[in-house]
């Protein structure tokens, strides 16, 4: 089973990481020689972003229907 | 008396250049008789220009020989981080990708330090481009550090922690992105200084992660730091050394320590020493809470990994196997980071610089964590791995803050433990105080073993 289909099947292939799956193949000779460390860059990002996303986001205070009247 | 000149501090060395105890001559020469006996264990340089220093050398004890000196910097030695460049030697930045790439001009900070009379002694050995981490698949050996051999020096300046620590020269100019000119001072002793962002030129030094990237000062002594930051940007630091640590208010961040990244029992015992010393000098000390630290971490990793395969992405692409295993590590994230994600973490770095800035409404100065344990083995992958996370240097990459990092005491183990003190943004003059302080109540810079 590929890394794309053991994430897929876990669960963890996330619609953001399929459209990253450009980047991979641009990736070229690092995927081609060195799979286990684009592996665990992926899921070093992975867990970046969700710390980042814990913390907060931008817009995230705002209230959920617009108050109207602005621009 | 015998003086051990390698361990003389700069204003010591001046003043016996000027009254003729010494020369700059005399004292290069001891300094390279003691690398050629130490270097072969130690792999401070990655480039040593015996030849080149011999003639500065020459030139600056015509001018003390003449009553003529051009400062405090004057014929004394001081190398510089192989990611800086110094004219007509190659910028290898430690990487087999670099080794022909010979430098036409000196960086900024590398001809502001010649124009002051200072001797350039070689280049220093780094982690590969300035992250990654002590590697053995490189055109270089690691440096190691002096308190003993087997252990890593800190990194990524780690050529020039290991060298200032082992006395073969007085100073070194490194390089700081998520804490590299802080670490080898955490690690193998003396004082690591990271200035204000921007405050020192990035001119001629090869960037790692432009926004986050800082020229910093690696010396054995905090006066020695004072005048070197002195001398590079025009002020004039060294003078309130003795002003102590009476009056000051310090907020002593111990969740970083205590709870977010929690230290070694000796680190923490070490910090509490520190605040106890500066409190009996006078100083109100407070508890002062910020962000996680993992907050500031993350922010760090995500902007250094994006900024950092920007620059070196296209080599990643087509020749991997030229960087070290490690280096790739550390870069080959970046591919995967989106857009999205830097700007989230742009914006988290703009909360959590305005809520640095807002703890300075209370204190003059934060006291914190550097390492929270001391240094581990360089040749065990899984410590390294382990103990580069365990920091709290990013935090002041992430905001701009001026950052000082030094010896705290010694483990039982006999290594260093480490502090980081910073102040407000561009009041290096406090950091610098400070930090005199506890280094005179430590009983002055404290060296290995050798």
């Amino acid at each position: 089973m590929s890394f794309f289909e053991r994430r897929a099947v876990e669960g963890g292939m996330t619609e953001e990481m399929m459209e990253r799956q450009i980047n991979w193949a641009s990736l070229g000779e690092v995927w081609n020689r060195y799979p286990a460390e684009v592996e665990a860059a992926i899921e070093n990002v992975e867990a970046s972003r969700a710390i980042l996303l814990s913390l907060g986001q931008p817009g995230a205070c705002l209230p959920d229907e617009p108050a109207g009247g602005g621009q | 008396v015998t003086i051990d000149w390698h361990w003389a501090s700069i204003p010591e060395l001046a003043a016996a250049f000027r009254d003729g105890r010494s020369s700059p001559t005399a004292h290069l020469s001891h300094l390279l008789g003691r690398i050629d006996a130490l270097e072969p264990s130690l792999h401070a340089f990655v480039a040593l220009d015996s030849d080149g220093a011999a003639g500065a050398a020459d030139a600056s004890a015509a001018r003390f020989a003449a009553g003529q000196p051009l400062g405090p910097l004057d014929g004394i030695p001081i190398a510089i981080k192989d990611v800086i460049d110094v004219a007509g030697f190659p910028t290898t930045c430690h990487s087999a990708l670099r080794l022909d790439h010979v430098a036409a001009r000196d960086a900024d900070v590398v001809a502001r330090l010649r124009a002051a009379g200072a001797i350039i002694l070689g280049k220093l050995s780094t982690h590969e481009f300035a992250i990654g981490g002590p590697a053995f698949d490189l055109p270089f050996p690691p440096a190691r550090n002096p308190w003993n051999t087997a252990y890593h020096p800190g990194g990524s300046s780690s050529g020039a922690g290991a060298g200032v620590a082992a006395g073969f020269f007085s100073a070194a100019i490194g390089t700081d992105t998520a804490g590299s000119a802080r670490n080898p001072a955490s690690a193998s002793g003396g004082v690591g200084l990271k200035p204000t962002y921007e405050r020192l030129s990035r001119d001629g030094v090869f960037p790692l992660a432009p926004t986050l990237d800082h020229v910093g000062i690696l010396t054995r002594g905090v006066e020695d730091a004072a005048i070197l930051f002195d001398v590079l940007t025009g002020d004039t630091h060294a003078a309130d050394l003795g002003s102590g640590a009476s009056g000051l208010r310090i907020g002593m961040v111990r969740h970083f320590h205590e709870e977010d990244m929690p230290a070694d029992a000796e680190t923490a015992a070490a910090l509490d020493r520190v605040a106890v010393s500066l409190a009996a000098q006078g100083a109100e000390v407070i508890d002062m809470r910020l962000p996680p630290l993992e907050a500031f971490a993350t922010v760090n990793r995500v902007l250094l990994q994006s900024e950092g395969y920007a620059i070196h992405g296209a080599d990643m692409r087509t020749r991997p196997e030229r960087f070290s295993a490690l280096t790739r590590k550390a870069l080959l994230p970046g591919a995967f980071l989106s857009a999205k994600d830097m700007i989230l973490a742009t914006w988290h770095r703009g909360r959590l610089t305005e809520a640095v800035d807002a703890a300075f409404a209370d204190v003059d100065v934060l006291l914190t964590a550097s390492s929270m344990e001391p240094a581990c083995a360089i040749d065990d992958p899984a410590e390294i791995a382990r103990t580069y996370m365990l920091q709290a240097r990013t935090p002041f990459n992430v905001t701009g803050h001026p950052a000082l990092a030094m010896m705290a005491g010694l483990s039982t183990g006999g290594l260093p433990l480490s502090l980081q003190s910073a102040p407000r943004r561009d009041d290096e003059r406090t950091l610098l105080r400070v930090a005199a302080a506890w280094e005179a109540a430590m009983g002055g810079p404290q060296h290995p073993p050798l």
